[in-house]
């Protein structure tokens, strides 16, 4: 299987079967990366198909000097936060955790477990957005993405150790904002 | 090490991401500490918890759409004879090094073209020439005349050798 720096070669060449081979492999990544960035079905389809837009155009300069993923993820994350910190301007928190783009049928009874997977996935976005910019990067590139911390830190263009770090603040920050979802300290006899 | 330093090290824990010493200094202190094992245990469960916020499939036809977009994006990127002429960016480099030829060419040709004041002809030259063409004119007379005594020529010379010369 041919790379993903290879296939970008063949792309800046003009082959653009190898780039539709790209979005094949990164494209349900980087939608549920901005998904998991601004809580809105829709709005995540366009800019995912920005961020491969911006790819492409840029496709003739690239140079193979560091791996795509952590390229493309670096890109996604400036067009998330563009559009986040424009889209805050206009709509509140609350507008956009009701905004989700799921249709619901009125028509018919929803059950416990769909609306308690709704609750949980606004109250994670909730205490995500919470979380300083960095914090929350690293964790969604590690924890949803997959990234290593040596990918993370070429994203946030920062060493591993701090990487770790913001890992580390992010993770003991959402313990205590999800504490009613997680076990209780009297299970643990404290 | 005490619970501040070992909670700042639980997550690379649960990862798996220590090396054997601290490894086993973290496990030492769990034996111990209960605040710590909780902290650990809401630790993983935390990122269990993550995990519930679900997925999302992309459309079916991403690929296609975006080749669409992305005919669409080239065809506005694509500037009319207005919008060129608004992007015209004048390479100076280059437009200073053409006017450097230029003017070295008008230089070079006014210091070596020929001198255009021998050419004039004036009504002198011109009674000269009349009267070098009237000599010619007589000369050539005179050389006919000389000549005759060999003529008058046959010009219907007969070239097949049957006829006489005269």
């Amino acid at each position: 299987m041919e790379s993903d720096i290879e296939l970008m070669l063949r792309t800046k060449a003009g082959d653009d079967s190898a780039f539709s081979e790209l979005m094949n492999r990164h494209y349900k990544g980087v939608l549920n990366y901005i998904y998991r960035f601004t809580n809105l079905r829709e709005n995540s389809e366009d800019l995912a198909q920005e961020v491969f837009l911006r790819v492409y155009r840029s496709a003739k300069q690239y140079r193979p000097e560091a791996k795509f993923t952590t390229w493309l993820y670096k890109i996604a994350t400036n067009v998330s936060l563009t559009y986040v910190k424009k889209k805050n301007k206009n709509v509140s928190l609350d507008e956009m955790n009701e905004n989700t783009g799921e249709v619901e049928d009125s028509g018919v009874e929803i059950s416990d477990d769909i609306i308690y997977r709704k609750e949980i996935k606004n109250v994670i976005f909730s205490a995500m957005e919470s979380l300083p910019e960095r914090e929350k990067i690293a964790i969604m590139l590690c924890k949803y993405e997959g990234l290593s911390y040596e990918e993370t830190a070429s994203v946030l263009e920062c060493t591993v150790g701090a990487v770790k770090a913001y890992v580390h603040r992010g993770r003991m920050k959402l313990i205590s904002k999800l504490k009613p979802y997680l076990t209780e300290e009297e299970e643990y006899g404290l | 090490m005490d619970c501040k330093d070992i909670k700042e090290i639980l997550t690379q824990y649960s990862l798996d991401d220590l090396g054997q010493v601290e490894k086993v200094g973290v496990e030492g202190h769990l034996e111990g500490c209960k605040e710590c094992k909780m902290f650990l245990s809401q630790s993983q469960e935390l990122w269990s918890l993550l995990d519930t916020w679900e997925e999302i499939e992309p459309e079916g036809q991403f690929v296609s759409n975006f080749w669409d977009k992305a005919s669409i994006e080239e065809t506005k990127l694509q500037p009319g004879f207005l919008g060129k002429l608004r992007n015209f960016k004048p390479n100076w480099s280059l437009a200073g090094a053409m006017a450097s030829i230029f003017l070295v060419s008008v230089l070079t040709f006014a210091v070596f073209s020929p001198d255009t004041t021998n050419t004039l002809f004036t009504s002198a030259d011109e009674q000269d020439e009349l009267i070098l063409m009237e000599l010619d004119d007589a000369l050539s007379r005179e050389t006919a005349d000389v000549l005759s005594i060999y003529g008058p020529w046959d010009d219907t010379l007969d070239v097949s050798g049957n006829g006489d010369m005269n």
